[in-house]
């Protein structure tokens, strides 16, 4: 399996490059008020608005760093019968990793306000949590941020 | 005492009489005298010869009774001697012997001695000492001649012969046997009477038996080989013929004098032998003096024993009786009787032959009592006369004299009146009275009219002196006043040109000290513009040196800002290259994501865009590198060119410094180069100043000389002034005795 590590802060996540549409570089972002804080802003990507979701913010309630390795990953968000594109900004999207079957561990320890976090990819240096797309969104913001998204289908 | 002219007439008068008085006293006094002398000298003189003949009137008794005892003893002694021959004559015993305590005369020590008895005839002479028993041929020879006789007997070799027989009486009324004449004196001498009967000679002379003188012979007594024995001795008393001692004792010598006899030598020198009526016969008056401490019996005698021949000697003393008041001086005349040692004295009292002189002398004092008498009368009635004439003459002088003695007193004012009163007069009573005859005279009269133009005058003349003396003294005293004030001036003009002086000099010495300073100070400043001005040419070398290194510090700052522009350029490479690898990377990232997607076709891609990544990456990392570097190189050059800017402003205000330092030794050096000269006019005005100085100081000194001249000059002409002062008040004071009026 093929995953796309990323950065917050110390920590190190991964996404299943299956569900990412394309790695862009951190643009400028229109922010939405009255939106919780991890919501960056949204921006329109080939003609769609997609939201962007800061994880350095959702995870560890801190804004990412504004450098060339902080990018947007263009992901696939499943919802319940639904199919939205959603952006995730995160630091040190740079590298591409190859992993099996074998090294993806159940994480045993879920907790309840953080559901989209998944199994732990073992590594030789460091544990790569998995980080669920589909869990990102909480159902009181899908309303809000996809509003005007159709079904892509 | 003050004499007046009335007592030195009366004096005159009693001289002229007094004179002839005295001159008849003094030649009466004068023969008085003369005559007493003459009568003294005569009366003493007969006195004398009168005594004197006395005195040889004694000697010759003397020496006709002398002649008469001697005849006695040769008498005595024939008839002892047949005595002893008819007795048939002396022998000594050759058997019997008899002991005797026999003592010497002389030394009165007794020893006992034995000797043979001594026969006359056959009859031993016996140790006999009662007067009652007699004893054989002395007392015949006492019966027959009445003078002493003793029988004497050698005891031994020498001569010592010891009376055995005597009718000589001691004063214990024993006959006097038992002492023998030694031989030998104890002074060491021959015994005289022993060695002449030893000789076989018959020895004549005085000797001293018991208690009284006796003219003596001792015949030697030989036995039948011619050998003395013994001795044979008569003895008549000196004084054998009483009469004489009762004619001396009659012998009256003027009123009250007498004749005495005296012991001339051996223990009877100065005894009494015949004193007056014979009352202190055989007392010692050999020491007693006269009233006046002579011991005149000594004297006496040792002129008695320095007569020789017939010579009579003179002695005079004081002497006082007993029961006189006074005592009277006595005249002796003395003549020596010489076997007998008599010093016959006929003593006579001055006085008695006094009273001749006294009646001589009383009638010539009558005389002279009458004389003075006489003087004594005619000098009262000359004394009389003289006091009424001199009254007379001195009368009108003494009125003059009150005159005189008024002006003298300087009370011209009184005298003036007096001499008016008495002139007045004079001229109102033309007749009788006293006044009238007191001027009437030409002498005195004259006197008064000299008088009264005198007194005039010098009522005015004093009166003219008195005011110029005033008027003279007040001027003599102002201008001692500012003779005094002038020469207090100059005194303090003297001190200050004294001050003047020594100010001068210490200015003169000060000034020549002050040039020597200056010369030195001179030398010091041309010294300091030397280090300056090469101080001053190290300074341009460093400002060169400063500017040199300016410009080097100016180029490395360009060069700095320089290498700070290549490195920003390096920058916007990296940049440019970091944002070429970033994009790299995400196109390697997508391309990957495109690969998976792809599947199994994808999978070729898929190395590929990792390689790409890779690659990228690694171009990352080196940019990284090379960006950190530039950095540091950035923040290098702008640390370097920071400090080189801090480094060029320091070195531009070090240039400034020295710039302005370099002009300000400059200007110091303008100034001290301009110094010396004004030195040496400082010095030249210094010396200058001394030399005036000195020269002031010269002229003060003789100001100061002109001033002590100009002091002593006013001193003098001050001490001129006192004494012309003091002459005017002198004159005054004498003056002002002058009472003019009232």
């Amino acid at each position: 399996m093929l995953i796309l590590p990323v950065k917050v802060r110390q920590n190190t996540y991964a996404l299943d490059t299956s569900r990412v549409i394309e790695v862009i570089p951190r643009v400028h972002l229109k922010e939405i008020p009255h939106t919780p804080e991890y919501v960056a802003g949204i921006f329109t990507y080939r003609g769609v608005i997609v939201p962007v979701i800061d994880l350095c913010m959702l995870l560890h309630n801190e804004p990412c760093a504004p450098l060339l390795g902080t990018r947007i990953v263009i992901v696939k968000y499943h919802g319940p019968g639904t199919e939205h594109i959603l952006g995730l900004m995160a630091e040190q999207v740079t590298s591409i990793m190859e992993t099996d079957q074998d090294s993806i561990k159940a994480a045993g320890v879920t907790a309840e306000a953080a559901p989209y976090l998944g199994d732990i990819i073992t590594d030789q240096q460091e544990m790569i949590q998995l980080v669920m797309a589909d869990a990102l969104v909480p159902d009181a913001l899908k309303e809000i941020l996809f509003t005007d998204q159709k079904d892509l289908g | 005492m003050k004499l007046t002219l009335k007592y030195k007439i009366i004096g005159l008068v009693l001289i002229a009489a007094f004179l002839p008085v005295l001159v008849g006293l003094l030649v009466t006094g004068i023969q008085n005298w003369r005559i007493s002398k003459i009568i003294t000298g005569d009366i003493n003189m007969l006195t004398r010869e009168y005594v004197a003949q006395i005195a040889e009137d004694v000697h010759g008794l003397c020496k006709t009774a002398d002649e008469l005892v001697q005849t006695r003893v040769d008498n005595s002694l024939n008839v002892a001697h047949k005595i002893l021959k008819e007795k048939g004559g002396v022998s000594v015993s050759s058997s019997q012997e008899v002991t005797w305590s026999a003592v010497n005369q002389y030394t009165k020590i007794a020893q006992t001695i034995t000797v043979p008895k001594m026969y006359v005839g056959k009859e031993w002479c016996g140790h006999n000492r009662n007067f009652a028993t007699r004893t054989p041929v002395v007392d015949d020879v006492k019966d027959l001649v009445g003078g002493t006789c003793t029988i004497f007997q050698r005891i031994n070799e020498q001569g010592d012969m010891l009376r055995i027989a005597t009718n000589v009486e001691t004063l214990s009324k024993e006959r006097a046997i038992g002492t023998f004449i030694p031989a030998v004196n104890p002074d060491g001498e021959v015994n005289p009477v022993v060695s002449s009967v030893l000789r076989g000679e018959t020895y004549r002379g005085r000797a001293y038996v018991v208690n009284a003188w006796y003219i003596t012979a001792y015949e030697p007594i030989k036995d039948r080989d011619g050998e003395v024995i013994g001795i044979l001795y008569v003895g008549i008393k000196q004084e054998a013929v009483e009469s004489l001692r009762n004619t001396i004792y009659g012998i009256k010598v003027g009123e009250t004098g007498y004749v005495y006899v005296l012991g001339g030598t051996g223990a009877h020198r100065g005894h009494y032998i015949i004193s007056k009526n014979g009352e202190r016969d055989g007392e010692d008056i050999s020491n007693i003096v006269d009233s006046e401490g002579t011991p005149f019996i000594q004297n006496i005698v040792n002129t008695a024993l320095a007569l020789t021949g017939g010579d009579v000697g003179f002695e005079t003393y004081a002497w006082k009786n007993p029961g006189e008041r006074k005592p009277r001086n006595k005249i002796v005349a003395i003549r020596y009787f010489e076997p007998w040692d008599w010093v016959i004295g006929a003593g006579i009292y001055e006085d008695d032959y006094y009273e001749i002189i006294n009646k001589t002398l009383a009638e010539l004092n009558r005389l002279f009592i009458w004389a003075m008498a006489g003087g004594g009368i005619i000098l009262m009635i000359a004394v009389v006369i003289a006091m009424i004439l001199g009254d007379k003459i001195v009368r009108p002088i003494e009125n003059i004299i009150s005159v005189s003695k008024k002006i003298a007193r300087g009370d011209l004012f009184s005298a003036k009146q007096a001499v008016d009163v008495l002139h007045d007069s004079d001229t109102a009573s033309d007749h009788g009275g006293l006044k009238t005859r007191i001027f009437s005279e030409d002498e005195t009269q004259d006197l008064l009219t000299a008088i009264m133009g005198m007194t005039q005058n010098l009522h005015s003349l004093v009166g003219q002196v008195q005011h110029s003396g005033i008027q003279v003294t007040a001027s003599t005293t102002q201008i001692a006043a500012s003779a005094r004030e002038l020469e207090t001036t100059v005194s303090q003009q003297a001190a200050s040109t004294h001050e003047v002086v020594t100010t001068s000099k210490e200015i003169s010495l000060t000034s020549r000290e002050l040039a020597n300073t200056m010369n030195e100070v001179g030398g010091v400043a041309v010294d300091t513009a030397s280090l300056a001005d090469s101080g001053r040419s190290d300074l341009e070398g460093m400002e060169g040196n400063i500017r040199q290194l300016m410009d080097a510090t100016g180029s490395i700052s360009s060069k700095l800002s320089m290498i700070r522009e290549k490195a920003n350029n390096i920058d916007t490479v990296i940049t440019t290259i970091n944002k070429v690898a970033d994009q790299t990377n995400l196109l390697s990232l997508n391309a990957s994501v495109e690969a998976e997607k792809a599947g199994e076709y994808g999978v070729g891609f898929s190395v590929v865009a990792r390689e790409i990544r890779r690659l990228a990456d690694q171009t990352a990392v080196a940019t990284l590198d090379i960006e950190h570097m530039v950095k540091e190189m950035q923040s290098a050059v702008s640390s370097g060119v920071m400090e080189m800017d801090k480094f060029t402003e320091e070195v531009r205000v070090a240039v400034d410094n020295i710039g302005k330092i370099s002009r300000q030794l400059e200007l110091i050096i303008q100034r001290v180069q301009a110094l010396p000269p004004r030195f040496e006019q400082v010095s030249e005005g210094m010396q200058s100043q001394s030399d005036s100085a000195q020269q002031i100081s010269e002229t003060m000194v003789q100001l100061n000389e002109a001033i002590q001249q100009t002091t002593l000059s006013l001193r003098e002409f001050n001490s001129a002034t006192e004494q012309l002062n003091e002459a005017a008040r002198g004159l005054q004071n004498e003056v002002s005795r002058f009472k003019v009026s009232e």
